[in-house]
């Protein structure tokens, strides 16, 4: 039984945004929406953050501490939640890899976009429901229209 | 006294949503037994089985990451903030959907998995020939997704060598081997990278066709090329995949540099020319390269997976008709001249020269030296001319001149009946220094009509015949 998770307009705009600037390094960003409170999560902002992977960006990311938890001070003042962050596989699959589960988090959401040639395409959410579980799909809507969202194709809006 | 500690959204369940913890405490390992004694679901979020912080777990005091302070014993004072921090990581596979499907069967084991496929992938692995030992090496190292292969062969494929070499097939037979392990391995597995080296691997390319791979495979069928090829993966510090072949016996080893020892240490000098027969005099059962080629894929695989136990420092011995294995133990030579303390080869030599394919320098009897264009004006002429070639077979492989006959320096005394007593012989080498001896020993056995081809084939190459491949 995947759960769902909407996404606003100007939040997938965002990360297509996001993943391209980033391009060919991987990208990566914060996924901001009210507290879900045990409904559906809905990400209403998505804060760009850089990729803090020195070594090897073309295939690795990772949030430094202090954007961590500038993020999450910021979700605090607005009164949302921190809900997960996505990142970008340039010239990849949207699809999670070992690493990307190795540093899962119960609770927070992984947003994954496919970026072929500069160009946002595929997108997917996955989330884990235990420690030791494996991920489990996570079925992205628009939110407003409840349409299903797999590609961020032609949503930069650039 | 009293400090704060900031919870992290993923971990605010385990507190029942509180996002600051106070609790009296001097350091941080304190602060956090009294966190953990409150909200015990943490503990294994936050610290490991050693009682140390995990790491996908950062924690900061006063903007200070831990790690760079003290540790769990790191003071915090009055009123100071304990921030914890998750890890946010993560990264691409290089492995497609289609590819994951193909090596379902590599995923499953424990040993190998996505991560060591991956492994795999990055990997790459230079086979020096593509015959015997390199045929089925070159496909199951394809099969198992290695992501690089590099081949270096210079041979075509002949009739006779389908009766083992079974990477190529007849509709090859005459063409370069190196086109036709490409197109066979390209079939096989699409998703790896093949690169052709159409070289003869030499003293001044080895190093430059050697350094861009993890792991480097001998197949090659002479005794030259195998010091070459040590000596390269020596320096350049590469493991090197050693298989050698001999009618129905076969030896397998890994000759890693620092971790084990070398050809060298194993075969300090090669065998005088022509004791050792190559396939091509000596014969081999078909099948016995494709037990070793396959043991040195094998060894290749766990060298890039980083899993098992390798043969450096072992010998493996194969006896087909026996159907039996032995293991020798190998160790390195301190007094190895590679390898070894007092370290004489410090560079590449001239591995002909040091099979004693080139050794002595005894100078021709006067007036039974001939240049290539007397050689070639008298052919053209017609006249009955003998042309006597004593060089290695392998060395015959590279280039020949048409009409040679080639009796290998070190078996002509056994051979000299072969020759036509009455005619004139010609005798030519790579150089024009092996065939100073042999004609020599021809003239000493009575053949007076002998003469020593000044230069050697290379002139020969150089001056009558630049189509040959010289080497």
């Amino acid at each position: 039984m995947a759960s769902t998770t909407t996404f606003d307009p100007g939040a997938l705009a965002a990360i297509a945004a996001g993943a391209a600037a980033a391009y060919p390094h991987e990208g990566c960003g914060a996924l901001l929406g009210p507290n879900p409170g045990g409904g559906t999560r809905r990400v209403t902002q998505t804060i760009p953050l850089p990729n803090g992977e020195t070594g090897r960006p073309r295939d690795r990311f990772e949030v430094a501490p202090r954007d961590y938890l500038a993020v999450e001070d910021e979700a605090d003042r607005q009164g949302l939640s921190l809900l997960g962050f996505w990142h970008s596989h340039p010239d990849g699959e949207a699809r999670p890899s070992t690493t990307d589960r190795a540093y899962a988090w119960e609770g927070l959401l992984t947003v994954i976009v496919a970026v072929e040639n500069g160009s946002p395409r595929d997108v997917g959410a996955w989330e884990i429901l235990a420690a030791d579980a494996p991920f489990t799909d996570v079925a992205m809507e628009l939110q407003g229209t409840g349409s299903p969202v797999s590609s961020l194709a032609g949503r930069s809006g650039a | 006294m009293s400090v704060q500690i900031r919870i992290p959204t993923p971990l605010r369940r385990h507190t029942g949503d509180q996002v600051h913890v106070e609790v009296p405490a001097g350091t941080v390992g304190e602060a956090f037994d009294l966190l953990f004694e409150r909200h015990p679901g943490l503990k294994p979020q936050i610290l490991g089985e050693d009682g140390r912080v995990r790491g996908f777990v950062n924690v900061f005091v006063a903007g200070e990451d831990i790690r760079f302070l003290e540790g769990l014993k790191t003071a915090v004072a009055d009123g100071e903030q304990i921030a914890i921090v998750p890890a946010i990581a993560g990264g691409a596979s290089s492995l497609s959907r289609e590819e994951v499907l193909r090596y379902s069967r590599h995923l499953l084991l424990p040993e190998v998995g996505l991560s060591g496929q991956e492994k795999l992938k990055k990997g790459s692995v230079l086979l020096v020939g593509t015959g015997g030992l390199g045929s089925p090496a070159a496909l199951y190292l394809a099969a198992a997704g290695v992501g690089r292969i590099g081949l270096v062969d210079f041979d075509v494929v002949d009739e006779s060598n389908l009766q083992r070499q079974i990477l190529h097939d007849t509709r090859w037979i005459g063409k370069p081997k190196l086109d036709s392990a490409a197109d066979r391995l390209k079939a096989l597995n699409p998703y790896i990278e093949i690169e052709l080296h159409h070289h003869r691997l030499a003293s001044a390319n080895a190093l430059g066709i050697l350094e861009g791979y993890d792991v480097v495979l001998d197949g090659t069928d002479n005794f030259a090329t195998r010091y070459l090829t040590n000596d390269a993966c020596f320096f350049l510090k590469k493991p090197n995949v050693y298989g050698s072949i001999f009618r129905f016996e076969g030896q397998v080893s890994v000759f890693w540099p620092e971790k084990g020892p070398c050809y060298r240490c194993l075969y300090p000098e090669p065998p005088p020319p022509g004791l050792v027969p190559s396939c091509a005099e000596g014969g081999v059962l078909g099948v016995l390269p494709g037990v070793i080629g396959s043991l040195q894929a094998t060894e290749a695989i766990k060298i890039l997976l980083g899993v098992g136990r390798s043969l450096s420092g072992r010998l493996v011995l194969y006896d087909a008709l026996d159907l039996s294995f032995r293991e020798l133990r190998l160790r390195r030579d301190p007094a190895c001249p590679l390898c070894g303390e007092n370290r004489t080869v410090t560079g590449l030599v001239d591995y002909e020269e040091f099979c004693g394919l080139g050794r002595g320098e005894e100078a021709a009897p006067p007036g039974s030296e001939i240049s290539v264009f007397d050689l070639k004006e008298w052919l053209d002429r017609g006249d009955a001319v003998q042309l006597l070639d004593v060089r290695e077979p392998h060395e015959a492989d590279i280039c020949a001149i048409e009409g040679a006959r080639l009796i290998p320096l070190a078996t002509l005394p056994e051979r000299l009946h072969e020759l036509d007593q009455s005619a004139t012989i010609v005798v030519h080498c790579k150089s024009g220094v092996r065939s100073a001896r042999a004609v020599h020993l021809l003239r000493q056995a009575g053949l007076a009509r002998t003469y020593n081809l000044e230069g050697g084939i290379l002139a020969w190459a150089r001056e009558i015949d630049p189509s040959l491949v010289s080497y």
